[in-house]
């Protein structure tokens, strides 16, 4: 025997583990990988995600904060904040509902539940908003907002942003899967809503009827205000908070039934 | 329970999306002309890929499974993998199942072999610190020595399938799903290889192994399953079923 493996001390596999935990880990580290891999052979690796969400700030910081003619120092926290929070919801949209398609190989050979590679691509959009984060400290370092206890709040809304829009997003998956015009719609949505949202503009800049039907129907709005306000500083209003949550509680059931009903067929719709 | 698997008249439809099923255009033209416009085109076209299959596998056996291209022997060994549900039927399976019918999936070229061995080693459902005891075995088994450090797109296409083999036979399932022999490296390595693959099989309580060769399936089975046009033609021992494939084809 030349092998150096000896196959009696090898555990059998599955079965041990919760099925739920294992989903979760092995997502995780997926996703992770993903991250390592998109930024291989660069310098700077996935640091760069953040340089150019530095750069974007600048740039937008810029020219927006001369347009509303605003003091930079109230000006830049608020783009970045929507910036960076408006870039993770988008990323979870758009890589989310293509996830069951770039897994296609995966789907046919191996018998895992599909939804691994879903929340894989929901932890490697995880992982950029962490990156995307050094940006924004960087930001609160030049142009403190003060940490009062509204701040804590940002993970409390960062929760029921990111489990919405997930639910949203896998919902979108298993119809995109079946439908493959859906990724475009997505993306095409998506990029009007960044200027339907208050991201770079201020609310105080539209008049009063526009910016009432923006502020009120538009579900972004309300999931980037619960992560946005507490870190600059206020507390979102009870309002913005139920909005929020129920949309995302009717997220969360649109995507867990769409998957409950329909995940067996994903193998023969890839 | 012991390990088994039992098919009970399980049938599997696949669907077929062409180009214009796959259209959201279609649905909603559908809807918006109130679906009296194609009515024809929504009978979804599906193949049957297995048909009414019975067969009751149980510890010990080993089989071979036989037919044509494309009567049904990847669709079955994918359903008994647990990829596809019977779409009519029953499926009872106890028992890990575990499966080399693409051992390279996962693999990432940008990662380092020793990166690789943990994609692919969570791919097969073994936990992180598992692997980490598994690694210095895999590494050797392969031969990489310091290449393991390198990225793969560095690797020749036989060194990507030595690591690729070294990691995927590792496991140790109940029930092992196989397509074709797998021989993989350079002649030094294949001996090692072989080795490696007569003990992964006999450890598992039940083998399942597509193949075109009469001579493995002589060597390596005790039962021998027919497929044609994804119904069971004749379910027996080796002896009795090969000569009806083969002597019908000569």
């Amino acid at each position: 025997m030349n092998s150096a493996v000896t196959l009696t001390d090898v555990p059998v596999p599955p079965r041990r583990a919760p099925a739920v935990w294992r989903v979760i880990t092995l997502s995780f580290y997926l996703g992770w990988q993903d991250v390592r891999m998109m930024y291989r052979r660069t310098v700077l690796g996935q640091f760069w995600i953040t340089i150019s969400m530095i750069v974007t700030f600048a740039a937008i910081g810029t020219v927006f904060g001369f347009v509303f003619n605003s003091p930079v120092i109230e000006y830049l926290p608020y783009l970045g904040c929507g910036l960076v929070f408006f870039n993770f919801l988008s990323l979870i949209l758009n890589d989310g509902a293509n996830a069951f398609i770039a897994a296609e190989s995966f789907i046919r050979q191996v018998a895992l539940e599909p939804i691994v590679y879903f929340l894989r691509s929901v932890w490697k959009t995880f992982f950029v908003l962490l990156h995307n984060a050094l940006a924004l400290i960087l930001l609160f370092v030049f142009f403190p907002q003060g940490i009062s206890p509204a701040t804590l709040l940002v993970v409390p809304g960062l929760v029921v942003a990111a489990s919405g829009i997930s639910g949203l997003a896998l919902a979108l998956a298993m119809l995109a899967t079946r439908y493959r015009d859906v990724p475009q719609i997505v993306a095409a949505v998506v990029q009007v809503l960044f200027y339907l949202t208050p991201i770079v503009w201020l609310p105080e800049a539209l008049p009063a009827p526009a910016r009432d039907a923006l502020l009120t129907w538009n579900p972004l709005t309300h999931m980037i205000a619960v992560m946005r306000e507490p870190l600059l500083g206020s507390y979102p209003s009870p309002q913005t908070w139920l909005t929020a949550v129920g949309l995302a509680v009717a997220f969360v059931a649109l995507g867990a039934g769409a998957y409950a009903l329909k995940r067996r067929e994903l193998a023969f719709w890839v | 329970m012991t390990t088994h698997v039992h098919l009970e008249g399980v049938s599997l439809d696949y669907p077929v999306y062409n180009q214009s099923s796959r259209k959201l255009s279609r649905e909603i033209i559908r809807l918006a002309t109130g679906g009296q416009l194609d009515r024809h085109e929504q009978r979804r076209v599906t193949v049957r890929a297995l048909s009414d299959i019975t067969a009751r596998l149980e510890v010990g056996d080993r089989v071979g499974l036989i037919g044509h291209n494309g009567s049904g022997k990847s669709t079955l060994l994918k359903l008994l993998a647990g990829i596809y549900r019977p779409t009519a039927g029953r499926l009872s399976r106890e028992g890990v199942v575990g499966s080399l019918l693409d051992i390279s999936l996962g693999m990432s070229p940008d990662a380092t072999g020793r990166e690789n061995i943990y994609l692919r080693g969570v791919l097969q459902g073994l936990s992180r610190s598992e692997i980490t005891r598994l690694v210095p075995g895999i590494v050797e088994f392969s031969g990489l020595g310091d290449f393991i450090e390198l990225p793969m797109r560095t690797y020749s296409s036989g060194m990507l399938l030595r690591l690729a083999f070294s990691i995927s036979t590792v496991l140790s399932p109940d029930i092992l799903l196989m397509d074709e022999w797998l021989a993989v490296g350079d002649a030094e390595f294949q001996v090692k290889a072989e080795e490696r693959l007569h003990e992964v099989v006999s450890r598992t309580s039940i083998l399942v192994i597509a193949s075109h060769s009469a001579t493995l399936i002589k060597s390596q089975c005790n039962r021998v399953i027919y497929l044609e046009h994804g119904r069971l033609v004749a379910d027996g021992k080796p002896d009795d079923v090969l000569p009806q494939y083969f002597t019908e084809h000569q």
